[in-house]
């Protein structure tokens, strides 16, 4: 059975309406959150990544930046459990994923990566809540987190409150902007409060304000010891990281910041 | 299931239209089941009493009728009948004796306004056989006075005191009126030919109880063709109708087996008393029909054959053809329903992508469209139910007005519960294997590629 490794620890909780963790440090700094080691993957006879290899530590907001089809969303689907049958070693929040069988890089998925993407992927037939519960049909015994509600709606609604749109929690994906959009989005990824959050081109269908403003949230994620890897071409996103890594051809081919 | 849900109100047109040809099918299948199981019911249960086998004295393969029979068939003895009660799985044997010498009748004027005519075809019926029916407003039983005790006499005016005796004239004794009993076949054929032919009324269950008492007068020992028993004086006398069973003779009239073997012995000798014509032998199980038919054939005894299995065939072979007609329509139904999901996967395929991002393995996606398909399958399979018992009662009103009152059950369809969850559980197997392979192929799909799909 696996059971995930809790990288950060919330020592001190406000209660109240909904819950703030005031105090979250780092319980268990050894190993980065994510470790990749040669990792190569080809399409079609085609290779995307050519031997990537790269450390993110906890709590770090890094940008993975690159020309389109330098592999960097392939890279963040290797990092996240979607794409398999690539070479080299990837390591996440402690589990080798080519260890783990399809069910295992669900559970895997569901409890310990969030995925943010640039089209929102919302279903639009499901009010934002339940867009944002959406994660709670498919978790296991070990999804919903230190004393959590436990009902998904609740839950749900905590998360959309940690976004900034908890009012349009009855609304459907098709009433909102895009911004409101992707904030539902994010909310879905932090409905299990992972460890870990992925996102792809998260501003490419945002105008340059709204995109600002899901920056901002995400660096306040950031601020509560979240660790972010954003796929990015923009510059203004690049530049609100802390560490940037440029992927080109399949290969990182420059990195700048410091891991914290 | 709350995901099953959801999809389902989302997609209600093709959830909808996928549902009607499951609806159609299950329709189909279960009205023509429900119909066979019920006519099969009716007819060998009814009609031709499968649970019963009538068997006669062997005919010798020698015997040539116009030579009066080189090798004969002898009547079947007391013995006989004692033998065949004695055989396993038999839970009654009723002997019966023709009327072995001519006969006439005629009667009917209170009833159809004028007397009729006919010959006598009967037979005599052991009132054992019958015990349990009611019968009025006399037995069927052997109401004769005892040998050597004769009745009272009629008075000076051809009357008797005793209410419901009538005057003997040849003897001037009054006596009971012999019982007689009439198959439901026979009033059948009365409705459907003689009635409609003769401009009478028409005889129904109801009527036919209201005519218990009704009598009849017969002359026993020659016939309205001008034959003669070979021996005897002919006689009138008074018979009654007591009631309608489906032990009476099929046609003609039945009357209680003392009268016919005391008539047979005075007009056709004794010999013609001695033995019966034929045996009606009744099994426990239905299922022991067949040893019991060897063991009648193995006393030297044939089986008459009722045309039961043939019929019990037919309605089976028919039965099957229209259930083929219905797989056949649930076949189109499944290919529609693997076409609709296939499609639907298609169409979703993104969408499969966001469930797997989010912690759906491949296994869970392929238990979302599965019970897509079994609540397709359920609610087709329910609606397709209901649209069968519907049809079956209009079949049902419909048949109160065309097909004979005597025979006409309560209903032509049966729909055993066995029959409800046999037919629902294959439109649950149907909409499974409709969407089995478009499940599998969605629960295959790589996350990241679903999730690049447009």
């Amino acid at each position: 059975m696996y059971t995930p490794p809790r990288f950060f620890r919330c020592h001190l909780t406000l209660t109240g309406p909904g819950r703030l963790c005031i105090l979250p440090f780092v319980s268990e700094p050894a190993e980065p959150v994510v470790s990749l080691a040669g990792i190569e993957k080809e399409y079609g006879g085609e290779k995307v990544l050519r031997g990537v290899s790269l450390e993110l530590a906890a709590g770090e907001l890094t940008a993975l930046v690159g020309r389109s089809g330098s592999g960097k969303s392939t890279l963040l689907h290797v990092i996240g459990g979607l794409d398999q049958g690539y070479r080299g070693r990837a390591r996440v929040l402690g589990v080798d994923l080519a260890s783990l069988d399809d069910r295992g890089r669900a559970r895997f998925r569901n409890a310990q990566v969030g995925f943010v993407f640039q089209a929102f992927h919302l279903l639009e037939h499901l009010s934002c809540a339940e867009n944002v519960a959406l994660p709670s049909y498919f978790e296991g015994s070990t999804a919903t987190g230190d004393g959590a509600p436990r009902d998904p709606l609740v839950r749900a609604a905590e998360a959309l409150d940690r976004v900034g749109i908890a009012d349009h929690a009855r609304r459907l994906p098709g009433q909102l902007s895009g911004g409101q959009k992707q904030r539902v989005a994010i909310a879905r990824a932090l409905f299990h409060r992972p460890p870990l959050l992925l996102a792809d081109e998260p501003t490419g269908n945002l105008d340059s304000e709204t995109g600002q403003k899901i920056i901002a949230l995400f660096q306040a994620l950031n601020g509560d010891g979240l660790t972010l890897l954003i796929v990015t071409h923009e510059e203004r996103v690049s530049q609100a990281t802390r560490r940037v890594i440029r992927l080109d051809d399949g290969r990182i081919v420059a990195e700048a910041g410091a891991s914290a | 299931m709350g995901l099953v849900a959801q999809n389902l109100r989302r997609s209600r047109r093709e959830f909808v239209l996928s549902s009607f040809g499951i609806a159609m099918g299950i329709a189909s299948l279960g009205f023509f089941t429900a119909l066979a199981l019920g006519v099969r019911s009716l007819v060998l249960d009814r009609v031709f009493h499968i649970d019963r086998i009538e068997v006669e004295p062997a005919r010798s393969d020698l015997e040539i009728p116009l030579l009066g029979g080189l090798g004969g068939s002898r009547p079947i003895t007391d013995e006989t009948v004692a033998k065949l009660r004695a055989l396993p799985g038999v839970r009654a044997a009723a002997p019966r004796m023709r009327l072995a010498f001519p006969a006439k009748a005629w009667g009917g004027v209170e009833l159809l306004g004028q007397n009729r005519y006919a010959e006598i075809i009967g037979d005599g019926v052991d009132p054992a056989a019958v015990a349990g029916e009611s019968f009025s407003p006399q037995p069927f039983a052997d109401l004769s006075p005892p040998a050597g005790a004769p009745g009272d006499a009629c008075n000076s005016d051809g009357d008797c005191k005793k209410p419901g005796e009538y005057c003997a004239w040849d003897v001037h004794e009054c006596q009971r009126p012999v019982p007689m009993i009439i198959s439901k076949v026979l009033l059948e054929l009365y409705n459907s030919g003689f009635a409609r032919s003769h401009n009478l009324p028409r005889v129904s269950s109801f009527l036919a109880s209201r005519f218990r008492g009704f009598t009849i007068t017969i002359e026993l020992g020659q016939s309205f063709m001008g034959a003669r028993a070979a021996r005897g004086v002919p006689r009138q006398r008074r018979a009654m109708l007591v009631g309608v069973s489906d032990r009476a003779i099929p046609i003609g009239v039945s009357f209680p087996l003392a009268y016919v073997r005391r008539w047979n012995a005075e007009y056709a000798g004794e010999a013609a008393a001695r033995g019966y014509s034929s045996v009606v032998v009744e099994v426990k199980d239905q299922r022991a029909v067949t040893e019991v038919a060897a063991a009648a054939r193995g006393l030297g005894l044939s089986v008459i054959d009722s045309g039961a299995e043939q019929a019990g065939l037919a309605i089976t072979l028919i039965g099957l053809l229209f259930v083929i007609v219905s797989l056949a329509i649930l076949a189109v139904a499944t290919i529609n329903i693997a076409h609709t999901f296939f499609r639907a996967v298609a169409e979703r395929r993104r969408e499969i992508g966001v469930l797997r991002a989010v912690g759906a393995s491949g296994s869970d996606i392929r238990q979302i469209l599965l019970g897509e398909a079994a609540a397709i399958g359920l609610c087709g399979g329910g609606v397709g139910l209901a649209a069968a018992r519907v049809a079956a009662l209009l079949c049902d009103l419909a048949a109160r007005s065309h097909v004979p009152e005597l025979f006409r059950p309560e209903s032509f369809f049966r729909f055993p519960p066995l029959l409800v969850a046999g037919v629902l559980a294959f439109a649950l197997l149907t909409c499974l294997a409709g969407a089995l392979l478009p499940a599998l192929a969605a629960a295959r799909m790589e996350p990241a590629e679903a999730l690049a799909a447009r």
